[in-house]
């Protein structure tokens, strides 16, 4: 009975899906901006499409609740659920279309969206139909109908948010386990926007362009001016889309900035409505502005060189994590604790990165810290990359173990009874940046052997018999 | 080791010989019982987390939470953390030069000034400016060039004052920076300011910050000192006091302990005749467990850092006499700093005190030289202040450079704000004087990954206006900060319902500039 008297609005509903994706077939969107009113509508897209998604995934519980005993009575609520689904997602599909019409999105992922978003509203209706006559087709549609509603959302979330979204953060393990590949790293612009030209056969430098501008253009415009969606038409993604410009004319007027709209944009107060990047974005910083307009002024070139730019502003310091030197310490936790209560010196992780290494610090139990100590500190050598040696007991035969750690940079050696005899060891510590001789008993013939070394940048022989001292040091320092 | 708070000092009472107990602390029992009842929810949550967490979070969080764990285990707990990233500089040295050095006397040379003598300042330059009430109701403002020469110094040939012949040769090793700007135009604030980040008292100095945050490297020896070097006859003198060095909010445990000037560095630490190490140990321990009972019955956090200072007061017992023996230094040690370093107190001594405390491992060393606030009779006190300063600086950075130091410890010299252009009293050819003036003055940095040989920023030609590059002191210390490792907006403390941290509320930012 039920099921007949539902059958009409069922009508209804297929009918209204059957008009929606007309529309949506003729007319797709198209990146173009219209009329008010279908913007201040379509705006609500993302609020309502809440709703369905909802309601679908309570559909899912309420049914599930049914095959339990005690759950009879939720069951008996899914259909009036359902029929709101229905109806809301019809709601969210008309919104959707009004949003994606009123510009700034075109493309392959908006196109996906809003077919599933048909045919999740599609897909309800025949739930809808069937569920009073087809148990078995019901409890199959719906199956299908949740998935096809987690596709669809995950389309949308991507269109708002950008790809890799939800998995930029993802755990590497975890990532590994699902097969997603690893996030795109930040900051890299996309071959398209040719980072790195060649400027004669085997050289390369970097451009200012893709040095400094691109980044810009991919840190706080391309969300909304770039392949997902073109808000007026304009992509900012590569250099050939930055000077196309969009529905109003060109943006960048060479050698022009006060005349290029892009410019003009960027640097109206940021309460004005034409102000860029759009309000609730962060705005753009003095030090990206000065780049911005420097580049137009220098003619908006593609592949003028950084190092011909004088008087842009320095780069920030890099807060990235540096290369590793050596393997994560954190593994040998154990390890190191038990070493450090045992020979009473410290092994303090230079940084929150675990990967930058340790440093061997001894200034709080000198006296302890022998030739014997070293030996026994041979487990965790490789992670040391500082050893903080100064007036300890070591001597020659303790150098013979600190030529094994093979990945110190920094070595304080200062104030120790050491020789020439030991120092000479020391020339197989390929990475050696460092190396403080200090009031020890080393003489030339020690250091010999050293001067050679690429890498050693700082030697420093004050107080002890050595005689090439300065010579050393200036030497180095032109490095 | 620092000075006692009188309210902790009345709270102990002697009973007959039985020494104090924690039932004399005059705290209301309903606040003992709201203790207890946190200890016991505290307890309680505290297991439950262990148990709980552990066994199900590890794997899924896998290295952040493991990773935190374990450096918290590697650097002694508690607050610590490590460097945000691996630093350049490991430790500080700050030579403060307390009242305010002229800055167009010493580093901003303006030649063009000359030709203006006794000219008025043009109100232009001076703009709406308020100025102190010393000069605000001068009649005129007139221009008081430099009374020193300016040469040539270093392979860069740039111009210094005369009256620093010794740090005028570190120029091709030091960054300069021409454009600091302060908020404040009296000392109490401004010094306050430039030490703990506020104008108002309670916030804790740069050192306490670096203390709490990174921990110490020696635990023989306080990871934060302060130093205050011998007054100079006939300076004017700005009072300073351990607020400037206090630890605000932080434990007292992060506090400067300073050192004095005179006589023993610290009191009272000299075990009186006949008393043996050992002793003096059991002596410790016993009041350390009367400590742990007070902390128990009352958990007053600041019972743990009175603790922490016996402790640290026993440690320096030993530590302390071998660091300020001058005994083992080396002929070179005084053909570099002068005789003057065998003063005690002196600002040569300190600094080489201050360099042997970076060779021992300490964190944070702040060297204060009173006197700079030349109001008048610039002519006769500047060369007084100048030569007592002048080869210690010098003598610091050249020392640490020699010995290896220098790449990872960080020098800094300045004053709280710079000085007015224009005379304050009466300007003749021979004197004059120079009120307070916070638009820009000058500080240097060298070592600690700073830029060897540049000038930072550019002042008007009155030395009155930034033209370029001004660095805020907010800016300064987040650079500072940065150097050793510390990202200034992570190193906060919550306290009074806000995220505290040196910097402040208002964003700084980080002058790459600065850095090499």
């Amino acid at each position: 009975m039920t099921s007949r008297k539902s059958l009409p609005l069922c009508g209804i509903g297929l009918f209204l899906v059957i008009a929606l994706a007309l529309i949506v077939l003729k007319a797709p969107p198209d990146g173009l901006e219209r009329g008010q009113l279908s913007q201040f509508l379509g705006r609500f897209h993302p609020l309502v499409v809440h709703l369905p998604i909802a309601l679908v995934l309570l559909v899912a519980a309420l049914e599930c609740a049914g095959f339990f005993r005690n759950g009879k009575h939720l069951q008996a609520s899914a259909s009036f659920v359902l029929t709101l689904a229905a109806v809301t997602a019809l709601m969210a599909v008309f919104l959707g279309w009004l949003l994606a019409r009123s510009g700034g999105y075109e493309g392959r992922l908006v196109t996906r969206h809003m077919w599933g978003g048909v045919s999740l509203a599609a897909a309800l209706i025949l739930c809808c139909a069937v569920r009073e006559s087809n148990a078995k087709l019901y409890g199959t549609a719906l199956f299908a109908t949740v998935c096809l509603m987690a596709w669809t959302s995950d389309q949308g979330g991507k269109l708002t948010h950008g790809e890799g979204f939800l998995t930029e953060f993802m755990p590497a393990k975890l990532r590994a386990v699902l097969g997603v590949p690893p996030p795109e790293k930040k900051h890299t612009p996309t071959s398209s926007a040719v980072g790195i030209s060649p400027v004669s056969a085997g050289m390369v430098s970097v451009t200012f362009f893709a040095s400094r501008v691109a980044p810009i253009f991919h840190d706080k415009c391309v969300q909304c001016h770039g392949p997902q969606k073109k808000k007026g038409k304009l992509r900012l993604d590569t250099f050939e889309n930055v000077m196309r410009g969009g529905k109003d004319g060109v943006i960048v007027k060479p050698g022009d900035p006060s005349g290029s709209e892009v410019f003009r944009r960027i640097t109206l107060p940021r309460d004005d409505k034409d102000a860029m990047p759009a309000e609730g974005k962060p705005g753009p910083t003095e030090a990206e502005i000065k780049v911005i307009e420097l580049w137009i002024a220098l003619g908006a070139s593609q592949s003028l060189a950084a190092e011909e730019v004088r008087g842009a502003p320095p780069l920030a310091p890099p807060m990235t994590a540096s290369p590793p030197l050596t393997a994560d310490y954190r593994p040998r936790s154990d390890k190191i604790q038990a070493l450090q209560s045992e020979l009473g010196v410290r092994l303090v992780p230079r940084s929150q990165n675990p990967t930058d290494g340790l440093i061997l610090r001894t200034v709080s139990a000198r006296e302890r810290c022998d030739d014997a100590a070293l030996v026994k500190l041979a487990p965790v050598a490789s992670l040391i990359v500082d050893a903080e040696l100064a007036s300890t007991k070591v001597t020659d035969g303790g150098l013979k173990t600190l030529s094994t750690f093979s990945n110190l940079r920094s070595l304080d050696l200062s104030h120790t009874a050491i020789t020439s005899v030991g120092v000479r060891l020391l020339s197989r510590l390929d990475k050696l940046e460092t190396l403080n001789l200090t009031a020890t008993g080393v003489d030339d013939t020690g250091v010999a052997l050293l001067r050679h070394k690429v890498r050693l940048k700082r030697l420093y022989l004050f107080e002890t018999k050595c005689t090439v001292q300065s010579e050393l040091q200036t030497e180095k320092q032109k490095r | 080791m620092k000075p006692e708070s009188p309210l902790i000092q009345g709270q102990c009472c002697d009973h007959g010989g039985e020494g104090p107990t924690v039932y004399d602390l005059p705290v209301p029992l309903s606040l003992r019982q709201e203790w207890k009842r946190l200890a016991t929810r505290r307890h309680f949550l505290g297991r439950m987390g262990k148990t709980l967490g552990w066994a199900g979070l590890t794997s899924l969080l896998g290295n952040a939470l493991v990773g935190r764990a374990a450096a918290a285990e590697l650097t002694g707990g508690g607050a610590h953390r490590l460097p945000d990233f691996a630093p350049k500089a490991k430790r500080a040295i700050y030579l403060f030069m307390s009242g305010a050095p002229s800055q167009m006397d010493l580093w901003d040379y303006k030649p063009g000034l000359t030709s203006l003598f006794d000219k008025d300042l043009p109100d232009s330059v001076r703009g709406n400016q308020a100025l102190t009430g010393m000069t605000s109701g001068q009649a005129r403002f007139p221009i008081a060039p430099a009374h020193w020469g300016f040469s040539r110094q270093g392979k860069s040939g740039r111009y210094v004052s005369d009256l620093l012949p010794w740090t005028g040769k570190l120029v091709d090793d030091i960054t300069l920076i021409h454009t600091m700007q302060t908020d404040a135009i009296n000392h109490e604030p401004a010094i306050l300011l430039i030490n703990t980040g506020n104008m108002v008292p309670g916030k804790p100095s740069l050192g306490s910050w670096l203390s709490y945050g990174l921990g110490s490297m020696n635990e023989n020896l306080p990871t934060f000192v302060v130093l205050n070097s011998l007054t100079i006859p006939g300076t004017d003198l700005q009072p300073i006091s351990p607020k400037l060095w206090s630890s605000g909010f932080l434990s007292n445990e992060y506090a400067g302990v300073a050192f004095r000037s005179q006589g023993a560095p610290v009191l009272y630490l000299d075990d009186p005749a006949g008393m043996s190490r050992d002793v003096r140990r059991q002596l410790i321990e016993a009041v350390n467990t009367i400590n742990q009972m007070t902390f128990e019955e009352v958990g007053d956090p600041e019972t743990h850092a009175r603790i922490h200072q016996y402790e640290m007061a026993f440690r320096m017992q030993a530590s302390l006499p071998e660091l300020t023996d001058l005994s083992d230094e080396p002929a070179s040690t005084w053909t570099l700093y002068g005789e003057d370093a065998k003063q005690v107190g002196s600002f040569a001594y300190n600094c080489l005190l201050a360099r042997r405390m970076v060779e021992r491992g300490v964190r944070f060393t702040q060297v204060y030289q009173r006197g700079w606030d030349v109001h008048s009779n610039v002519v006769g006190n500047l060369p007084k202040l100048c030569a007592a300063t002048d080869r210690g600086s010098y003598a610091l950075v050249a020392d640490l450079q020699r010995r290896g130091l220098l790449d990872d410890t960080l020098v800094i010299w300045g004053g709280e704000f710079g000085r007015t252009v224009y005379s304050q009293g009466g300007l003749s050819k021979d004197n004059y004087g120079r009120d307070h003036h916070p638009r820009c003055f000058t500080t240097w940095m060298a070592g600690g990954g700073t830029k060897k040989g540049h000038v930072h920023g550019q002042t008007d030609d009155f030395c009155y206006n930034v033209v370029k590059d001004p660095v805020h002191v907010r800016d300064f210390n987040a650079t500072v900060l940065h150097l050793l490792g510390v990202n200034h907006e992570k190193l906060t403390f919550k306290f009074q319902g806000l995220a505290q941290k040196l910097t402040g509320v208002v964003p700084a930012k980080i002058v790459p500039d600065l850095i090499a």
